[in-house]
């Protein structure tokens, strides 16, 4: 499609020596268009931060490694572009903010700072208007007090303040994308709360798209239009969050859905998926959940599903949905 | 800053005062009778007698205490046996070259250190890190005053491009004190060029780890940036421990070094006042060296606070 | 935290499985095997170590024989390394310096770490100890350490036992500092907690929590001191504070060789070469030690 702004295609990334990786994204595939928040959903280990990382080439490499597919920004294919190239794109059109802000800011350089940095790098503000921006910047992700906080080190601030300055920083130079990688999972509950909350409303106002990573349904429910749930390095099910949420074809978004503890109605047993996430050197064969999935027929060891449209929108790679045609 | 300063002197108070007493104590180690010892074998009693009024060693340890601390008020530490001049005059004609063959060994350390052990931890699992490492283990392992032997070997007698020994002082002539403290410099410094490449190297390392510096990149930085602001920053902070412990090391190292190749230093001043048994010099020279390393010490603490701004918070 | 604390304690950390998958590790002994730094520098231990023990097997004269029609010989067939200033036999000293050099490092090493291991576990412990132990410990270290070494053998007199107190008195502070740092991490672990909560007595919590824990940079440290040890010997012996003659050391036979560097210089050169050797070695062990037991040491010791 021509609007849209990112696609992935195929996307392979792998750890280790070349020719004998192992897999920890294993044939992704999506798009992102203008203004549209999608959310990337999974376990602990199901390969969406390293999808995110690829995306701006982050993953070092040794260990990492893109194997195969492509990463198109706007139609250009991001993986002939050179280093130098890519520093234009960081920062600039696209964004990433991530889980921990404890660690994600240079504790010996002040705050400030390292939000002016990257406006004198990309828009080649000078020293006093880099800060006159920085300080704008500082009042816009919701500090109070922005002329003290602009001089202060790291260390001085919360949690939650940091990782506000760290979103100061991603929105910088207004770049169209904005990666979120598990952005509220390091903080105490309430804060969560308000930073999501600003996330979505510096989303409404600048219009940008923004690829949302999380392990938490909560959040997703929150603030996504789109939802994509990845399983061992393969995406599951995805769909609008309408879709996924009222109708989950994959039992694994089944379980996800039935395992978050409701406040309202009866008291049950909190449910759980049994099993664990499978290891990269230790993939079962044919569909990767089988092992944990409740509706697991002799079939499903033969071959791993691919995606099959279920909906306007919405597809699930199981073999159980209503009409599954291997060849989609 | 100012209460961060005091704080730590309040600290190595103590420290001075406990050296001071162990150089003061020294005497009162030796086995036997040091005036004895000083006369020689061939002295009369009377000359024994004389030495050990001279030395103060009739006195109670006590008495004796209280007039080293009363004449250490007053800048007097004593009167040397061996060269039969006051200790404070004589150390003082010598630090001044001390400090600058130890000077020129850190200026060696650090512009030979620091950047071998960025550029290995860079070009981690390369050759170039092999080699670093490798040269730094052997620097650790060298002996540094059989070094300085080979080096004259080499440099002195094959090759006859530098002197063999000896000093010249800088304000008589520039280029020969560069050519006199080169090799003894070189020999100084390679244990600590070894040292700090490798501890340079290893925290690299962990900081190119750390979630920052992905930030950094992430902001689209070039590398050249990543490294040489966000990285080198944070790395300075254990190369200041590292250059801290350089200073004692090199001072130890100096009383080798300087025997070696003639240079009239503070080490080879307080070498030959141990086998001399000039024990007022001992005494002097071995509080003065003491209290410099601590000061070092202090000056080195400071520069942290200067560098990394949480330090100022660590109430420890 | 002064300076040298901060040397000490940069990246003991608490401790978290460093094994990716949840398959257990290799057995210790096997992760030592595989580590080709750590092997290369045990068989140059076990090489000299075999030099030390088979002397006088090995040797070719007696090391006090002197030949003085054979003086300052270059490497021959019958003299490997050549004869010295004596007449004497290069090889045949260097093996029973060998002999000497290993005793004292050894010896420092265990009394280093035997010392340094009580006030270490002593001051890390018991908060009440530590200021005055440590202000203690940091006034000797105030002194440079090869002068401390010198004064304090000059005082006691030539002779290798006296060697190695004066190197002891040297080294110990340093190990206390780094088995205190290690001691005060251990000291907040939760083990050590659960065992306070169950009213274990401090004795039994030392015993067998905190000192077994403490192993790992305490063995790498008395690696690296070992390794000091023979260097600073050979310093002392250099100048004339190790054992007399007629021992060779190979400190004293570097300082016999100084005064014929021009025509003869293979007479300081191998013995050397010879400290150079078992002191990579050593450093090599210490390494390797580190990176199976401990890889988060790194930082610490470089």
């Amino acid at each position: 499609m021509a609007e849209d702004l990112l696609r992935i295609e195929n996307l392979r990334v792998g750890f280790g020596r070349p020719g004998r990786e192992q897999l920890a994204v294993d044939g992704v595939s999506f798009s992102l268009a203008p203004g549209e928040v999608l959310g990337i959903v999974g376990e602990s280990g199901c390969g969406k931060s390293v999808t995110a990382l690829s995306i701006l080439r982050l993953i070092p490499d040794p260990p990492g490694r893109i194997v195969s597919g492509r990463i198109l920004l706007r139609g250009q294919d991001l993986s002939g572009v050179n280093e130098k190239a890519m520093n234009r794109i960081r920062g600039k059109e696209i964004s990433m903010i991530f889980q921990e802000p404890m660690t994600a800011l240079n504790p010996l350089f002040r705050v400030g700072e390292q939000i002016a940095e990257t406006l004198r790098v990309h828009e080649g503000l000078s020293r006093a208007a880099a800060r006159a921006r920085a300080l704008q910047l500082i009042a816009k992700v919701g500090i109070n007090d922005p002329e003290q906080r602009l001089d202060q080190y790291p260390h001085e601030l919360s949690g939650g303040m940091r990782q506000r300055i760290m979103i100061a920083i991603a929105l910088a130079c207004g770049p169209q994308i904005l990666i979120a990688d598990e952005p509220t999972t390091a903080l105490d509950v309430t804060i969560q709360a308000q930073i999501l909350v600003l996330l979505r409303d510096l989303q409404r106002e600048l219009g940008m798209a923004v690829v949302l990573i999380t392990h938490d349904l909560g959040v997703v429910a929150q603030v996504v239009d789109r939802v994509l749930v990845m399983y061992a390095g393969r995406i599951v099910e995805e769909g609008s969050v309408a879709a996924v949420f009222e109708r989950p074809s994959h039992p694994y978004t089944r379980l996800l859905l039935e395992s978050i503890p409701s406040l309202d109605g009866q008291q049950e047993r909190l449910r759980s998926i049994p099993g664990m996430v499978p290891s990269l050197s230790n993939l079962p064969p044919g569909c990767r959940f089988h092992p944990r999935c409740p509706d697991a027929r002799p079939a499903c060891l033969e071959r791993a599903p691919a995606l099959f449209e279920i909906g306007p929108g919405h597809r699930a790679a199981c073999i159980a949905v209503n009409g599954y045609r291997h060849e989609a | 800053m100012i209460q961060f300063i005091l704080r730590r002197l309040l600290i190595a108070l103590p420290v001075l005062l406990l050296v001071s007493l162990i150089s003061a104590s020294i005497m009162q180690l030796v086995p036997g009778d040091p005036a004895a010892v000083i006369a020689g074998q061939n002295a009369s009693d009377v000359e024994i007698a004389l030495i050990r009024e001279q030395l103060g060693l009739n006195q109670s340890f006590p008495a004796k205490l209280a007039a080293w601390y009363g004449d250490l008020a007053r800048g007097d530490l004593g009167h040397s046996i061996l060269l039969n001049r006051p200790v404070t005059q004589a150390i003082a004609e010598r630090v001044p070259v001390t400090l600058a063959l130890a000077g020129f060994a850190l200026l060696l350390t650090v512009a030979i250190g620091l950047p071998c052990g960025i550029i290995a931890a860079v070009r981690a699992n390369t050759w170039i890190d092999q080699a670093v490492l490798t040269f730094a283990l052997i620097g650790v392992s060298v002996p540094n005053f059989w070094l300085s032997l080979m080096l004259i070997v080499l440099f002195g007698v094959m090759l006859d491009w530098l002197p063999a020994g000896g000093y010249i002082p800088f304000a008589d002539d520039p280029v020969g004190w560069v050519r006199c403290l080169i090799l003894p410099a070189f020999s100084l410094a390679l244990l600590q060029i070894g040292l700090l490449a490798r501890i340079t190297r290893a925290t690299m390392l962990e900081i190119l780890q750390q979630d920052y510096i992905r930030t950094a990149r992430a902001k689209g930085l070039s590398s050249f940036s990543v490294i040489a602001k966000h990285a080198l920053k944070n790395v300075m902070v254990p190369v200041v421990t590292v250059i801290g412990i350089s200073f004692g090391l090199l001072l130890s190292g100096s009383v080798v070094i300087e025997t070696v190749y003639s240079i009239p230093g503070m080490g080879r001043l307080l070498a030959n006042a141990i086998f001399g048994r000039d024990y007022p010099m001992i005494q002097g020279g071995l509080l003065v060296t003491a209290a410099v390393l601590v000061l070092l010490n202090l000056a080195v603490d400071v520069l942290y606070a200067v560098i990394d701004p949480r330090i100022k918070y660590d109430q420890r | 935290m002064t300076s040298a604390d901060r040397a000490a304690a940069t990246t003991v950390t608490a401790p978290k499985s460093i094994w990716l998958d949840e398959a257990r590790p290799p057995p210790l002994w096997r992760r030592f095997a595989h580590h080709r730094l750590f092997m290369t520098g045990a068989i140059i231990l076990v090489f000299m170590l075999a030099l030390a023990i088979f002397a006088d097997l090995i040797q070719i004269l007696p090391p006090e024989k002197m030949q003085v029609r054979l003086r300052f010989q270059t490497p021959t067939w019958a003299y490997p390394l050549g004869t010295d200033n004596y007449g004497r036999d290069i090889w045949s000293r260097l093996v029973h310096g060998a002999r000497l050099s290993l005793i004292i490092g050894l010896a420092v090493a265990l009394a280093t770490g035997i010392l340094g291991t009580l006030i270490g576990v002593l001051a890390g412990y018991f908060k009440r100890l530590d200021g005055f132990l440590m202000r203690f410990m940091d006034a000797l270290m105030a002194f440079p350490a090869i002068l401390l070494a010198i004064a304090i053998a000059a005082a006691l007199g030539p002779s290798a036992i006296n060697v190695v107190i004066a190197l002891s008195v040297v080294y110990t502070p340093r190990m206390a500092r780094v088995v205190r740092s290690t001691v005060m991490v251990v000291r907040e672990m939760d083990y050590v907690k659960a065992a306070k909560a169950c009213g274990a007595r401090d004795r039994w919590i030392i015993w067998r929590h905190v000192i077994p824990n403490s192993m790992a940079p305490l063995l790498v440290q008395l690696t690296f001191i070992f390794a000091y040890a023979i260097l600073a010997e050979a310093i002392l012996s250099f100048l004339g504070v190790g054992p007399p003659p007629p021992t060779p050391t190979w400190g004293s036979m570097i300082a016999e060789g100084k005064d014929y560097l021009r025509e003869a210089p293979h007479i300081s050169l191998f013995p050397g070469i010879a400290v150079a050797l078992i002191c990579l070695g050593l450093n090599l062990l210490g390494d390797g030690l580190r990176d199976v037991l401990d890889p988060r040491l790194r930082v610490q010791y470089g």
